[in-house]
Parts: structure tokens; sequence; C-alpha cells
């Protein structure tokens, strides 16, 4: 039996841990080791229960392997490797103990057996994200981290009340398949998704990624939002609400991609987008279509991390992160561009690329299903991220209208990040049969028919046009303004309405404050006045005068006497 | 000193960008003919994904500038 010293998170927590003390070229050789040791050790976990912990009246799993768990830690390691190796020159060490730490515990919820460990898990991602959005030390980055981890805490509190009831409903803390038949499978799966860029809360992934470090969010983009996809795909396969909500995110995704001027708050919309194909297909429920989302999990975390990795790389030689500020790169950049192109092709979905074997089995799965608007819905969502990230990308950052800046490419372990993963898409794509058999359920699935290439090109290709001759007959005016988003409500009359109250419960406190000082203001006056140094109630007195009020009150008492008898 | 221009660069490249995209497109229309897809109804019918994809494309664009003209605030909208 595999010691639970062999837990491959254990291995990053480790890593980011020891980067306190590692140093130098050290630190460099631990980056990219550790990684590879986590990797080794996900492939040694079993199919079974590796570690079982008696916690209270309940049986812990906190070391469970399968298929399914697996495959997400397999990606989960390689991206980790991908991301040190793009982030070794980062000086802000926080920022890579905290992505490690934060890796290592995203492969703890993978790997976890039962709910409580799920939610431990869970909080503990949520802090160290964190803790990479802070650790870009900027006034920007330090408010959209309270605003994330504040979402995330919401969304922990709402997982925390769905365990405690299902707990006292069902007597167990197993992870097993569900449907969100009850309020506290209702509270967990709100819990869940929220992570994934649901809505009402589609906004944080847009409000804090980009707000990270260039290498920052290029971990960030890997394993909050997957993490939830893999959860909601273990737990919630088939529940059929999860259609509505995914086709939401894809459309939120596009729409507001397309409206987006600032670049990695773009690529962020698309992530939303994505992970909405994901979602939806999650509620699908078939293995055909559990099969293309997990695909599409996988082929997903490679090429964002790719294109997040080429917009980082123009932003760490140019300091800028807006279309308005880009323009002409290609002719100074011209392996970022390659590989954010490539990672372009990927998410539309080009045959030839991961995007295409990925994505093709889920629409498949809604065909198959008689799900025809959720296949119309997924077809759309490819066009949309095309026009997104394939086109709008690519064509205002590296080619369009010359910004006569000409930055140098990144340094050399940037630029191998990115080739490594743009190796990966394109053999992913050319390789799909080898990729499928990593997949959690077995399947016959032939992406490359002449009839879907054809049509895929058809898709794509005509959308393109749609695109050009609107840029040339209409024009796309870039400006420098955001879009609001739901968001809107909180920070705007959510934040002036706390105000408010705030200011006007501070009034009223001060008013009750005034009067209780007047209050015991005077009260205080009138007991000085009294028995103070020289009240009357503590002068001393002469003899004589006491005696002639006793005499007087003695008198008093008489003549009361004599009247009332 | 001046830069070499890049091949990108040369005048008649965007009219030739636009050449290759509108034979690219015949190509595809053309190709419409070898398909034999295998999906029933409308998806399977003459060009769907050819009107589709446009269709849907510039729809998409046009609906993001709607959306944009009606949702846009300043950069610094959030700033203070």
């Amino acid at each position: 039996m595999i010691s639970v010293l062999l837990h491959p998170g254990l291995v990053m927590v480790l890593l980011g841990l020891s980067l306190f003390w590692v140093q130098g070229s050290l630190r460099s050789i631990a980056l990219l080791t550790g990684p590879v040791i986590a990797l080794w050790f996900v492939w040694l976990v079993p199919d079974s229960i590796v570690l079982s912990l008696p916690f209270m009246e309940w049986q812990l799993e906190p070391f469970e392997g399968d298929k399914l768990s697996r495959l997400f830690a397999t990606v989960f390691s390689v991206m980790a490797f991908a991301g040190n190796l793009y982030a070794l020159r980062q000086n802000k060490t926080l920022e890579l103990i905290a992505a490690n730490v934060y890796i290592g515990f995203a492969l703890g919820v993978v790997f976890a057996g039962d709910l409580i460990t799920v939610f431990i898990f869970w909080e503990l991602m949520a802090l160290a994200s964190t803790a990479v959005i802070f650790s870009a030390c900027t006034e920007r980055a330090r408010k959209a981290g309270m605003r994330y981890l504040l979402v995330h805490l919401l969304g922990g509190v709402v997982l925390m009340a769905g365990i405690a009831g299902e707990v006292s409903q069902t007597g167990s803390v197993d992870f097993v398949p569900m449907l969100p038949d009850t309020l506290p499978r209702m509270l967990i799966l709100a819990g869940l998704i929220l992570n994934t860029g649901a809505p009402p809360f589609s906004s944080w992934v847009s409000d804090s990624y980009p707000e990270a470090s260039f290498s920052g969010m290029v971990f960030l983009s890997a394993f909050t939002t997957k993490t939830a996809v893999y959860t909601l795909a273990r737990g919630f396969a088939g529940a059929e609400v999860l259609m509505f909500i995914g086709i939401y995110m894809i459309f939120y995704g596009i729409i507001y991609g397309l409206c987006e001027n600032n670049v990695r708050k773009m690529l962020s919309y698309s992530i939303v987008n994505q992970v909405g194909f994901m979602v939806t297909a999650i509620g699908i429920g078939t293995e055909l279509a559990i099969n293309g989302a997990v695909a599409h999990a996988f082929a997903h975390i490679i090429y964002k991390a790719l294109l997040i990795m080429a917009v980082g790389s123009v932003l760490y030689v140019t300091g800028k992160r807006r279309f308005t500020e880009y323009g002409g790169l290609f002719r100074t950049m011209p392996v970022t561009a390659i590989c954010c192109i490539i990672g372009g092709l990927s998410i539309s979905a080009f045959p030839l690329t991961s995007g295409f074997v990925a994505k093709a089995m889920m629409s498949e799965a809604a065909y198959s299903q008689g799900l025809m608007i959720v296949w119309y819905m997924l077809a759309a969502g490819t066009v949309g991220v095309f026009l997104d990230v394939g086109i709008k990308l690519q064509y205002f950052v590296f080619f369009g209208a010359d910004s006569k800046q000409r930055p140098p490419e990144p340094p050399i372990n940037m630029r191998l990040g990115m080739i490594l993963f743009a190796v990966f898409c394109v053999a992913i794509g050319v390789f799909p049969q080898q990729f499928y058999n990593f997949l959690p359920y077995a399947q016959d699935y032939r992406p490359y028919t002449l009839d879907h290439v054809v049509t895929q090109f058809q898709l794509l290709m005509f959308s393109g046009a749609a695109f050009f001759i609107f840029l040339k007959y209409c024009g796309w005016k870039l400006v420098e303004t955001i879009t609001i988003d739901i968001d809107w409500f909180w920070r705007r009359p959510g934040k002036y309405l706390l105000l408010s109250l705030v200011g006007n419960t501070g009034h009223a406190r001060d008013k009750a404050y005034r009067v209780f000082l007047v209050g015991a203001d005077s009260t205080m006056m009138a007991l000085r006045y009294l028995h103070g140094p020289r009240g009357s109630m503590a002068r001393a007195m002469p003899t004589g005068r006491a005696v002639f009020w006793a005499v007087v009150m003695l008198a008093a008492y008489l003549l009361f006497y004599y009247l009332i008898i | 000193m001046l830069e070499n221009p890049h091949w990108l660069d040369h005048p008649k490249t965007p009219r030739n960008l636009w050449v290759l995209l509108i034979a690219v497109l015949l190509v595809l229309l053309a190709a419409e003919g070898l398909t034999s897809d295998h999906h029933q109804g409308t998806i399977s019918s003459y060009g769907f994904y050819i009107w589709f994809g446009f269709l849907i494309g510039l729809g998409s664009i046009v609906l993001s500038k709607v959306y944009k003209a009606i949702l846009k605030r300043e950069d610094t909208y959030y700033d203070d």
C-alpha cells in the first residue's frame, strides 16, 4: 500500500514551503523537479482508498485515487511544471510559494474521497490563491484580492452548510455522485459551482485574475475553475440545471470578451466561456459528455495557460495591458506571436489542435441525446470564442495598427514554457486516440472524419470572414473603457447603501452617545454639587447648627403628630 | 537606421490576404458537396455551417457593440 507521504499534493506544498529558504539556482532546480516528482507520484496512486482516518463518528478518506482524479492530477502537475518554468525569473518569492502550495491544495481536492476533506482543501485553495493575487503587490491587486476572497469565503460558507446538511441527512461524508434534489445538495452544488465562474458571481474571474502578476495569472487560470469542474464531474454529472448555467457562461464570456479592452481581462472572460462548455457537458451527463468535459478541461488548462503566458510575456516586456496600447508586435516577438496563435487556434477548436478533439465529444453528446438547442449553443459558442481569442486577441496585439513598439522576446524560460504548451496543443490534436485512452470512460469516438473537418472549417472560416468584413466596412474602434458587470450592484449601489447604513448607524450612535454623555454629565454635576468637597451633603457642619436642625425636625414631628391625632 | 520592412507590411499584403480568404471560403463552399454529414435535421441541410457561422459571427459582434454602448464606463470608473 502506498504511503500517504507519496501524496502528490504534499510534494507541491513542501516545494512551496521550501522556497522560503531555497534560493538561487537551487530554487530553479526545486521549481522544475518538484512538479516532475508530483507527476510521478500521481501515476503511483492506485484505483482505491489510500488513506482512511477516523474523525468523530465518520471515516474520512483524504487520499483516494481513480482514473478521473489521476487525469486531473496529471494535468495539474504538468501545468505546475510549465508554470514554474515560465515563472523562474519571478522575483516575488511569495507568489511562487503561494502558487505551489495552491497547486498542492488543488491536488488535495482531486484526491479527496470525502466531503470534509474536499471542503478543507477547497478553503485552503481560496486562501493560497488569494495570496497569489496579493503578491502582485499593487493597490489594485490588494482590492481585487479582497473581493476575490470575500466571494470565495461566501462560496465556502454555502458549501459547508450543504455538507453539514448532507451529512446530517445521510449520515455519510463520502463524496459520491448525487443530484441537486435536496436543499443540502443544492447548497453543495451552489458552493462548488461558484468556483467555475457561474452566475451571479461570474465577474470574480475577470475582476481578480488580471490583477495578478505576469506569471501569477498563469497559475490562477488553471486550478480553481478546473478543480470545480472536477468536483462537478464527480458529484453532479447529469444535473440538468448545469446545462442552463453552462450556456449562460458561454455567452457571458463571449459578449464581455468582445467588449473588453484589457487583454488579460478578456482572457479571463474566455475562461468563463470555456468552463461553460464543460459545465454544460456535465449537465448532459452521459459517458461521452463527461469524457468531453474532462478532455476539454485537460486541453483548456494547456491552451489557456499558453495564451496567458503569451499575453503575460507581452505585459512583461512592454509593461502595458490594453488593446489600445498594442499593435504590430509580431515584428519583434515572432515566437510569442506564433505560440499565441497556436493557443488561439486550439481554443477555437481548429482541426489538428487539442480543442478540436476535445470539444467535438461534447457537441456529439448533445446531439446524441437529442438536445438540439444545446448543440446550437455549443456551436455558437465555438464561433464566439474564435472571434474573441482566435481573431480579436491576435489581430489587435500582434498585427493591426502598428503601435511603433519594438519590444524584445521574453526571456528564454518564458519562451520555453510557451513552446512546451504549444507543442502539447498540437500533439493532442494530432494524436487524439492516445489522449482519449486516459479519459474516464472507454469510447470509440473518431474526431477526424471528412464531414467533421470540413464543417468545422466552414463554421470557423465564415465566422472569421464576418469579423473581417465588419472590420473593413464598419471599423472596430478600440476605446479605453470598461463594461460594467453584475458586480456593479455590489461595487456601486451596494457599496453606497452600506456606507449610508454605516453612516446613519453612526449618526444614531453618536446621538445616543451624546444624550448619554449629557445625562451622565448632569448626574455627575448633581452628585458633585451635593456630595462633592463643597457639597451640602458632604460639608462639615457646626454642632449648634446640627442641634438647631434636630430641634426643628422634632418640632415638625410633634406638630404633625398633634394634627393627625 | 531604418528597419527592414516585414513582408506583412508590404502594401499589397492586405489585398493578397483578402484574395486568400475568399479563395479559402470558395474552396469550403465547394467542399460542401463532398460531405455526407451523419447528422439529421437542420444541421445536415446544405450549407448549414456556412450561414450559421457567418450569421452567429456577425450577430455576436453587433450584439457586443450594442451591449458595450449601453454598459461602457470610463476605465477609471471603479478607482476611488
